[in-house]
């Protein structure tokens, strides 16, 4: 317990590292407020298109609110084996290639790879009755047909991002028989990992829902159906409250004063709010089997009639987690090789947070080559 | 517009209307929505929203530039801290007195500025804004009450133009009658009402506990980067850009809102806000399904049984779905001349 005296001690010891003066703090802001006067005019004078993931791509098949995308390959002759990247519910896939140096399934393409994705959509109040088994057994399961039968092979390779790798993971366990290989990034299989490895400022999603009872997340599925998008927005935003506000003040200052750090940023704004409703079986299910009662790791998720049992995963098993991811906690990403049925684990660790994992400057250096060395090596030329 | 362009746009609204307030912390004053001289206007989302903001950080400076720098002359680098400190109950130094008067306490309060989770995104995808003190809480039970009033009032029309005195009077006479007659609704209305208005008032108490808690935090952040500084001090080590002592007590604060919400009762408060928040929207909810029923309008529950039906069905389509065959099998099939099986 701190007394005022000590507070004014503490105060005067303190202020003896400040060396503001009135005169460098004047010119300081003065500087900062002309970057953003600079910023504010290239902003007025955006010719250029702010659209996000342009990769050039044909739909394939569709089904209610989902699409399936082939992206037009690059080289004449691609890799044989397809590969199909599932990103999660609670975003949009443009992630994947926010723009044309940030991209991973560019980087993919330029490896040779045949790249399929699925577009989840925007679910709307129709669809608040999907479930987890809709997604996985249903548009998933179609989707690696389509794509079987276009590309003429038993197995595809399979990455899945985040909640995506989860679906990935669940589709991977009960239709072995269609994966040659499976990827996973910033995915978490232990939902509980963190209880044993807490961090603050992290993980405080895993945390949060626990806190709730079942019966708190089923008047939260009764109270919306569908999540709003802007609510899971928010989810995300809370999670680092002050940062947040000084992402659009303080540290806007830098990227109003830098046209390439603007247009980055305007891209990322963009798909921050991009953000899809959730279907509430969809919630009800993450929230109670995986955050609550981590079924998946334990293999008792059960979806439709069938249960997840992760030792069916034989196939070639890669997991990508991000060193400073607090979204998805290390701990819950991290060292789960054991728990799949394949004897082909690689675990890689990439710098960076959950999203930084898809665009940031250290992460493209080491996400796309290891994927795309990884996937070569296991489905043949 | 981008899809979900207008989900997005509440959030902005709710984050950049927080913008005074994260100021109001250094002792700026800011508008809570600065004029940007007609550019936001014109330019598509989201680079208007970062216009707004930077507009209003632009402002905040010049403010925080008239405001710190007769304080930095007069009482030096403890008066800047001082004006920090007087926004944190119990924090503030004894002296010396800055020279420039803080904020006023309102501009200090800001309980929701850093609320996270569910208080804030339910007000956002709720469309209800959050209340700015708590006398703005009470607006929603205050038009509750009357819209009760207006709907028991419409119930006596209904049956010919009773009076609200006589659909009352009836009710008390003869009871369960009253529903016969048509005066159920109202009756439910009533006291769907009261618990909405009993709702409001548990989210009102959630809430508060979670401000006191949010409170806390910013004193334990501000009091870390004293301690950063001091440590600073001892190492020889000085700090002169006004810019980077505001991002040391971002992160100072984060931090210390981290461990708090992090913690037992941290994470308490935030269920009990999200009890009370979830509660509140379903008794709105059953408010309006009430007044659906009634005029036999179709109701969330009847839309919702739709869709499941219509769920249930494509589930069933899904399952008489042809699996694929499998390629080197119809390969193999396709070399021996033969014919795979027919699927009816």
């Amino acid at each position: 317990m701190t007394t005022p005296t000590d507070n004014a001690m503490l105060a005067s010891r303190a202020a003896s590292a400040i060396a503001i003066t009135p005169m460098t703090m004047a010119k300081e802001l003065e500087a900062a407020r002309a970057k953003i006067s600079g910023g504010l005019r290239r902003l007025a004078e955006i010719s250029e298109d702010l659209a996000i993931a342009t990769v050039p791509r044909d739909e394939v098949w569709r089904e209610d609110m989902v699409r399936l995308y082939r992206c037009k390959p690059v080289v004449d002759k691609p890799h044989a084996v397809p590969v199909l990247i599932t990103y999660a519910l609670v975003g949009r896939f443009q992630m994947i290639d926010l723009e044309a140096d940030r991209s991973l399934v560019r980087k993919l393409l330029a490896e040779g790879f045949d790249v399929y994705f699925i577009d989840w959509g925007m679910p709307s109040r129709a669809q608040r009755w999907l479930t987890i088994d809709d997604y996985v057994s249903g548009y998933l399961d179609h989707c690696v047909d389509v794509i079987r039968e276009r590309s003429q092979q038993d197995t595809i390779n399979m990455l899945g991002i985040c909640q995506g790798g989860v679906f990935t993971a669940c589709y991977a366990a009960l239709f072995p028989e269609k994966v040659r290989a499976v990827a996973f990034t910033v995915t978490p299989i232990d939902f509980h990992g963190d209880k044993n490895d807490p961090q603050t400022g992290s993980g405080y999603m895993n945390q949060w829902a626990r806190a709730l009872t079942h019966d708190d997340i089923d008047a939260l599925v009764e109270a919306y159906g569908t999540a709003p998008g802007s609510m899971v927005g928010f989810a995300f935003l809370m999670m680092n409250p002050v940062s947040n506000l000084t992402k659009y003040t303080i540290d806007l200052i830098d990227v109003m004063g830098d046209e390439a750090k603007l247009l980055n940023f305007l891209r990322m704004e963009r798909w921050i709010a991009d953000r899809p409703d959730h279907p509430g079986e969809v919630l009800r299910q993450w929230f109670k089997d995986l955050y609550q009662d981590n079924k998946l790791i334990k293999n008792e998720l059960v979806l439709g009639e069938r249960t997840v049992d992760l030792r069916n995963i034989t196939m070639p098993v890669l997991n990508i987690y991000a060193t400073g991811d607090t979204i998805i906690p290390v701990s819950c990403s991290k060292g789960v090789g054991g728990h799949f049925g394949t004897k082909d684990y690689t675990e890689i660790a990439v710098p960076g947070g959950h999203i930084g994992t898809f665009v940031g400057s250290k992460a493209q250096k080491i996400l796309a080559p290891s994927l795309a060395d990884w996937f070569k090596a296991r489905s043949g030329p | 517009m981008i899809p979900g362009a207008a989900g997005a746009q509440s959030v902005y609204d709710y984050w950049l209307g927080m913008l005074p307030q994260f100021f109001a912390q250094m002792g700026a004053a800011v508008k809570p929505a600065a004029p940007t001289n007609g550019i936001a206007d014109a330019l598509p989302f989201p680079a208007d929203q970062v216009a707004k903001a930077a507009t209003m950080t632009s402002d905040a400076l010049q403010s925080i530039a008239q405001s710190y720098a007769p304080m930095l002359q007069a009482a030096g680098a403890p008066g800047l801290l001082a004006q920090w400190a007087a926004s944190i109950p119990g924090l503030a130094p004894p002296q010396p007195k800055p020279v420039v008067a803080a904020p006023s306490a309102a501009a200090m309060a800001i309980p929701w500025m850093t609320m996270p989770f569910t208080p804030a995104m339910m007000a956002a995808a709720t469309g209800n804004a959050v209340p700015a003190s708590p006398a703005a809480a009470w607006l929603p039970m205050q038009q509750m009450q009357q819209m009760q009033k207006a709907w028991a009032d419409l119930g006596s029309q209904l049956i010919g133009g009773a009076s609200q005195t006589y659909t009352t009077a009836l009710d008390r006479t003869f009871g369960a009658l009253s529903d016969a007659l048509g005066l159920g609704p109202a009756r439910r209305l009533q006291a769907s009402g009261q618990q909405i208005m009993a709702a409001v008032i548990a989210q009102n108490e959630a809430r508060a506990a979670y401000g006191m808690l949010v409170q806390s935090a910013l004193a334990a952040g501000l009091q870390r980067m004293m301690a950063r500084l001091a440590d600073m001090a001892q190492n020889n080590e000085r700090i002169d850009s006004v810019l980077a002592l505001i991002r040391m007590w971002a992160v100072a604060t984060e931090e210390a809102v981290h461990e708090i919400l992090q913690s037992e009762r941290g994470l308490e408060a935030t269920s009990a806000v999200t009890r009370a928040g979830l509660n509140y929207r379903r008794q709105m909810q059953g408010f309006a399904s009430i007044i659906a029923d009634t005029l036999d309008m179709a109701t969330r529950r009847d839309l919702d049984d739709a869709y499941r039906e219509i769920q249930a069905l494509k589930r069933e389509l899904r399952s008489m779905r042809r699996p694929a065959t499998p390629v080197s099998s119809s390969a193999k099939r396709r070399a021996r001349g033969t014919k795979g099986p027919t699927i009816k």
